[in-house]
């Protein structure tokens, strides 16, 4: 196992090298250098100062050697400066990884919690009332687009109702309460974000649930289960659900880079200040150094994600052993 | 003598999005103590419901229309399913067609076999695992220490076989149920497992359902014999005379079948 470990840890090197030449390419091939959008933004900066900030940044030089210089620091875990306020890299993306880490975790919990529960109960009895009501849901679910449901539940519950503040994630008068008032305070804020960040993903792992759990029904050993005298609940929680979480466990892995990866959408709509407006922000300024780090920072967990739901499936299902491909 | 299992006029239906199809059509079946019967027909003539539908054990779909399954004196038709579960695997067990795939792989052999035992009898863990060690002994099963932590896709399809025929006798049941348990096996194995069988019986008297559309089994194992075509018993009779003179043009294309194999 170890051994596969490093193997796959090794894996990503190369894979990284890749994703990292693309994205450089990619945006240095978007139009507007940043030295350009900060001229625009000021006409009185001349061509002689601008072919300054150029040099400054290292931006006259030829791409391949802007790539190589940044790889160069890469490699010693320098993330650079931001082209925008010329603040590290790495303190810009810490302060915003908190408030993301905490909607998203919030978010996959509940898609869990909610979300198997309900596939398991639709598949017992498909196509029947349950689980008819479930698959309207579903449908609605995927098809409601984030920032209307966002923009109805702020104004149903911010404003109509008045239940619930509609952005940002501290009251005005935050400092002011102490730490239960705190505390309080900012979960009033994260309702609402957290519920948008969680219908898309409920809708779609109590689908893949209830799929997985009709499938396992279906299957042989059921029989054997029921032939054995087991009482139908362990017959469906025990032989059933063990078999159907699997594929589940692996969608679980594969969440693991979202969790950091913020959404613009939602980010935006409900003011909070996270990682996906960091990037957001980052592409419109052209602040590559940032953009870079943000890039590298997805690519990582999603390959460490694969590597964990891999892990993870092996650990949960017998049949998978990486020890013989030594 | 009173019989073991005594089915009258079993129907069981399929009901399907929009028909009702009909899988057994007033079957009728007697197994006496210690007898084993050959259940033969050919695929989709209803073994298989029949003796699914003894403890109840049928797919969603499949409802018991009427009839009595008398065991041991009790209808089993009329026991509710709490009543039913102290039947199944206690006093009826089964035993499938593949066995890989009618053990559940994300369990270990051990814990499957164990499971069976705490469920019907009064005993610990502890327990229980030493009777499933010495059940894989019985069936032959070479290093059982070892076997007990194995998962079903580790072993072959022979060892998983004496595997569930571990699991299925370990609550001593009375009568066995065996679907067609040795057609997914290549032929020295399935001779293995058939004298096996036969060598459990002997020790543990149970009554033994054999269902195979494969006559060449029948001499060596069944006393009598009951043909099976479109979901009704067209003949019964004992093992010989089945051979000498079949009677249904169902049981003769099944000897014939069995005689070309034969001189291939």
């Amino acid at each position: 196992m170890l051994s596969y470990i490093i193997r796959r840890l090794l894996g990503i090197i190369p894979l990284l090298l890749g994703i990292t030449i693309i994205s450089f390419s990619i945006i240095h091939l978007a139009p507007g250098k940043p030295t350009t959008i900060q001229q625009a933004l000021n006409p009185k900066v001349s061509l002689e100062v601008r072919e300054r900030l150029d040099k400054l940044y290292g931006l006259d030089k030829p791409l391949y050697v802007q790539y190589i210089n940044w790889l160069g620091r890469l490699v010693k875990l320098d993330l650079g400066r931001s082209f925008g306020d010329d603040r590290l890299v790495v303190d810009k993306i810490l302060e915003r990884i908190p408030i993301t880490l905490v909607i998203n975790l919030l978010s996959l919990f509940f898609i869990f919690i909610i979300a198997v529960p309900l596939g398991v109960k639709s598949a017992l009895k498909p196509n029947q009332a349950f689980d008819k009501y479930v698959t309207i849901f579903v449908f609605l679910g995927f098809a409601m687009p984030t920032f209307w449901l966002a923009l109805l539940l702020m104004n149903l519950f911010g404003i109509q109702l008045a239940w619930l503040p509609i952005s940002g994630i501290k009251s005005l008068d935050f400092e002011y309460f102490n730490i239960w008032g705190k505390i309080g305070d900012l979960s009033r804020h994260l309702i609402l974000p957290v519920i948008v960040s969680s219908i898309g993903g409920l809708a779609g792992i109590s689908r893949y649930m209830r799929s997985s759990m009709i499938e396992a029904l279906a299957q042989p050993y059921i029989y054997t289960a029921r032939a054995k005298g087991l009482p139908e609940k362990s017959v469906v929680y025990k032989h059933a659900f063990r078999n159907a979480i699997l594929p589940i466990v692996t969608i679980l892995g594969l969440s693991i880079p979202g969790l950091l990866g913020g959404s613009v959408i939602f980010e935006s709509i409900f003011a909070i200040p996270g990682i996906g407006r960091l990037f957001y922000e980052a592409v419109m300024m052209r602040d590559y150094p940032l953009i870079m780090a943000e890039v590298v920072l997805g690519a990582v967990l999603t390959m460490f994600g694969n590597l964990i739901a891999d892990i993870a499936y092996a650990y949960v299902d017998p049949r998978i052993g990486y020890k013989n491909e030594k | 003598m009173e019989n073991l299992l005594e089915i009258r006029n079993l129907k069981v239906d399929f009901y399907l999005k929009d028909q009702v199809v009909n899988a057994v059509n007033g079957v009728n079946l007697d197994i006496g103590n210690n007898e084993v019967l050959l259940l033969a027909g050919e695929s989709g003539s209803g073994k298989t419901i029949s003796a699914l539908a003894i403890t109840r054990i049928l797919p969603s779909t499949a409802r018991i229309v009427s009839g009595s399954i008398f065991f041991e004196g009790r209808d089993l038709l009329a026991l509710d399913e709490a009543a039913l579960r102290m039947v199944r695997g206690a006093r009826i067990a089964y035993i499938f067609q593949e066995p890989t795939s009618y053990l559940n792989p994300v369990y270990s052999i051990g814990s499957q076999i164990i499971e069976t035992i705490m469920l019907h009898q009064n005993k610990n863990k502890l327990q229980a695992r030493q009777e499933a060690l010495e059940l894989l002994e019985l069936v032959k099963i070479k290093d059982p220490q070892r076997v007990l932590f194995d998962y079903p896709h580790q072993l072959s399809g022979g060892m998983n076989q004496r595997v569930f025929i571990a699991m299925s006798l370990a609550c001593v049941p009375k009568l066995l149920i065996a679907d067609e348990p040795t057609t997914s096996l290549d032929v020295t194995i399935e001779a293995q497992i058939l004298e096996l069988l036969l060598d459990l019986k002997k020790r543990f008297g149970f009554s033994l359902l054999f269902i195979t559309h494969n006559l060449s089994i029948a001499k060596k194992i069944a006393d009598r014999i009951s043909v099976m075509y479109k979901g009704k018993i067209v003949e019964e009779a004992a093992t010989a005379k089945i051979f000498d003179s079949p009677e249904h043009f169902h049981t003769r294309e099944l000897i014939r079948a069995y005689e070309k194999i034969g001189k291939l």
